[in-house]
């Protein structure tokens, strides 16, 4: 009780500095935050907790597969269930306004990704309906889309057979991701209205995923499938989910290593700073800790004090940047959409704990400092 | 005015001299500046050597033909019908008897990225013989050109340098074929370093593109003669396309690039700062009360204020200007030169080196300089204002 009031005058007996630290570290919170959310979502390869497969094309997994394939694949020896999707690279009016997109195959689609939930009846119109299509909860929400709605979506691949772009789609239902991933910031729709409507590719999938009766059968369906397109016009690659996602976000390549390079110094600057800061306020405080242990306060008490305040600084200057970059997200996506980017709660929790080990990291070496002090020393020294 | 210049001087050397006795609280404030200047700097030279692999690819008398509304080859589609329409098309240069037009498209094919072993996208595309003339700097480095109508590929130097998978003599399967590569090409460090390239109609056949294709580059036999391409477009209805200079075509996609280059880096290097900031007004506080028994004396003995404060400042940006110099230093040794790859707009990779130059090592020193007066002038005004009697008491 007398501790606390003792680390607020503190903290408040210089205003400035303590504000100045703050900021300091607030601004490398709010960079965590904003780094982080777009690392957990538009980066996110996890894909944990799922064992399927996914069979592509062995060129590369932009190139098509016959549909035959699929069939094929879903009657191989050891798999439980099977379905396609064909990626639409559909776009919304504008060519920035990107909506992940594909055609499906509506029968077997949820089966395989169990985590989508939609709902019975919305899946029976989908499947129902040619231009039926599907909108995931978040894109829904951030469009304003209503059941019943007509849309255009353009494809940045495909052209229909009159030579355009757009095609048109009666919204028939909503997804959501039990996973919280954001696979419900996606689009499906029929695969036989693309198929039927192209000029171009007319009979290819995607991809063909599958989920196995049992992940030790994994090696050997992913053995039977490529061997038997060997020597085929296409070859096929069969890799787990999470290679395949893995291999994916390797594309964007040095991205992601340039915001941990950016986060980690951003860190350790405002470690530096805090730390050094705190170092320097105590040894102007020299005669007050010679006071303070004159009085009877003992060693554990002081580092008590010391540490209160460095946890108190962090914990001031984190929670406001981690609060500051969720504001500004979620004014962001007010304004643009932003590819589902939010800041999930595992971004808070890992701020948190940063907030934590900063504020116990910086309180050290005043603590040594100010153990090592003995009153003698410190009342005699000015 | 040289009197106070002189106590200015004198100031500064006094306090300078006593910076080591606050190392610590002076080294972090370097560290902090350093810091930002070296993410700035990162982000400038992304943006810079991004830049100039797009810009180099580019040529003036080079027109690229997209479908109307396309901003990317990706994005483009031409059926045979519009494409062959462009034959007939008035200022297209000719060697010979031969137009120099080329059909093209390009696929997306699996190569290793050497310095992690992953499988990435690289583009095959599919040209014309009078492709590869049309592009600046081409020359073969090694080996051959490929044989119209034959399995054979030339590879950029930049897959060579970067991936596996494509060397020279190679033979690799696509499909139901085999296909050898049998040269090496380079333009200069452009984009199209990190293509690879084969003959249109074979690629067309084994990727089932039917005859389309996603563009059409051509060379025109004067700059002029844009506009009469333009026009023969436009008059004619079935040929839905856009039409602009090579030149135009790449800086459109670098601007992309590079604005969103640009919006990350910016924001981030001023979050920093804030740091940076903190760091340096602490470090002048600190100095101003480790001092404020030196500065009374200095005041007693007929110091000015302005040589007080000039001087508190002094020390401020000299530390302000090392930590801007040891980061553009780091930037130089770090980013300079440094080849990275990302997905460009054909959802393949693009190799690109980063890229400084002394533009940007100035704006990285101006930055650390600019941190350094807004976070030392508030401490050292406080420090020339304080009464002398107030300290020495």
């Amino acid at each position: 009780m007398h501790n606390s009031t003792l680390v607020v005058r503190n903290l408040l007996h210089n205003k400035l500095r303590t504000a100045l630290l703050c900021i300091a570290v607030a601004s490398s919170f709010l960079l965590f935050g904003l780094l982080a959310s777009f690392h957990f979502s538009a980066l996110n390869t996890d894909t944990s907790g799922s064992d399927r497969l996914i069979v592509a094309n062995k060129i590369s997994f932009t190139q098509p597969l016959p549909i035959s394939y699929y069939e094929q694949v879903a009657q191989t020896e050891g798999v439980d269930a099977a379905t396609h999707s064909t990626w639409f690279g559909g776009y919304y009016r504008e060519p920035s306004n990107f909506i992940v997109s594909f055609a499906i195959d509506f029968e077997s689609y949820f089966d395989v990704f169990s985590e989508l939930e939609i709902a019975p009846s919305d899946l029976q119109k989908c499947s129902a309906t040619r231009d039926g299509i599907a909108v995931g909860q978040a894109m829904a929400d951030a469009l304003g889309w209503q059941r019943g709605d007509r849309i255009g979506l353009n494809s940045a691949i495909f052209m229909n057979r009159d030579g355009g772009r757009t095609w048109e789609f009666e919204i028939c239902g909503f997804f959501s991701d039990t996973n919280e991933r954001g696979a419900d910031n996606a689009v499906y729709f029929g695969f036989e209205y693309l198929n039927e409507t192209r000029n171009l590719g007319v009979d290819t999938i995607g991809l063909v995923t599958l989920t196995p009766q049992s992940p030790d059968r994994n090696a050997k369906i992913i053995n039977a499938i490529d061997t038997r397109y060997t020597n085929s016009p296409a070859e096929t690659e069969t890799v787990t989910e999470q290679q395949f996602a893995a291999s994916f976000a390797q594309q964007f390549g040095d991205l992601r290593l340039i915001i941990a390079l950016v986060v980690g110094c951003s860190f350790l600057t405002s470690l530096i700073i805090v730390g050094t800061t705190m170092a320097s306020v105590i040894r102007s405080r020299t005669r007050e800790l010679g006071l303070l242990k004159t009085l009877g306060f003992s060693d554990s008490s002081i580092v008590r004090l010391l540490l209160g305040e460095t946890l108190a600084i962090a914990l001031i200057g984190g929670a406001a940047g981690l609060f500051l970059a969720q504001v500004i997200l979620l004014l962001a996506g007010q304004y643009a959409d932003l590819g589902g980017i939010d800041m999930r709660w595992q971004v808070w929790a890992t701020g948190m704990i940063f907030v934590l080990l900063l504020g116990l990291v910086t309180a050290v070496t005043p603590s040594i400092t100010a153990l090592r002090l003995t009153i003698l020393e410190a009342l005699g020294r000015r | 005015m040289t009197s106070q210049f002189r106590q200015f001087l004198a100031v500064s050397r006094i306090i300078l001299a006593s910076v080591p006795k606050r190392l610590w609280v002076a080294l972090s404030m370097v560290v902090a500046i350093a810091m930002v200047v070296f993410v700035l700097l990162g982000a400038l030279a992304l943006d810079k050597g991004m830049q100039a692999t797009l810009d180099r690819a580019g040529a003036d008398d080079v027109v690229v033909i997209l479908s109307e509304g396309a901003s990317s080859e990706a994005s483009s589609g031409l059926t045979k019908e519009q494409y062959s329409l462009l034959a007939e098309a008035p200022g297209i240069a000719t060697s010979g008897n031969e137009l120099l037009i080329s059909y093209e498209f390009v696929v997306a094919v699996d190569g290793i990225k050497r310095s992690t072993g992953t499988e990435v996208n690289l583009p095959l595309r599919g040209i014309d013989p009078a492709g590869a003339a049309l592009r600046t700097n081409f020359n073969i480095v090694e080996g051959r050109n490929f044989e119209p109508g034959s399995n054979e590929i030339v590879v950029g130097k930049h897959v060579i340098e970067n991936f596996d998978g494509f060397a020279l003599g190679e033979k690799t399967r696509l499909g139901a074929s085999e296909w050898e590569v049998v040269g090496v090409f380079e333009t200069g460090g452009s984009v199209y370093d990190t293509e690879m390239w084969a003959d249109r109609l074979i690629l067309q056949n084994l990727f089932n593109r039917g005859d389309t294709v996603q563009s059409v580059r051509a060379k025109i036999d004067n700059i002029g003669s844009i506009e009469g391409l333009k026009n023969f477009i436009e008059e004619d209805p079935r040929l839905n396309a856009t039409v602009s200079t090579e030149t135009e075509f790449f800086a459109s996609q670098s601007e992309a690039v590079s604005d969103l280059i640009t919006m990350i880096g910016r924001p981030l290097a001023i979050l920093m700062s804030f740091g940076a900031l903190a760091g340096a007004v602490n470090a002048a506080f600190n100095s101003v009360s480790q001092r404020s028994v030196e500065i009374a004396t200095l005041r007693t003995i007929g110091f000015g204020r302005s040589a007080v404060f000039f001087g508190t400042l002094a020390e401020i940006v000299v530390l302000g200007v090392v930590g801007g110099a040891v980061g553009v230093l780091f930037s130089l040794l770090i980013f300079n030169g440094l080849s990275a790859s990302t997905l460009g707009s054909n959802f393949t990779q693009i190799v690109f080196e980063l890229r400084l130059t002394w533009r940007e090592a100035l704006t990285g020193v101006t930055w650390a300089l600019a941190l350094a007066l807004l976070g030392g002038v508030y401490p050292a005004w406080q420090a020339a204002r304080k009464p002398i009697r107030e300290i020495l008491a």
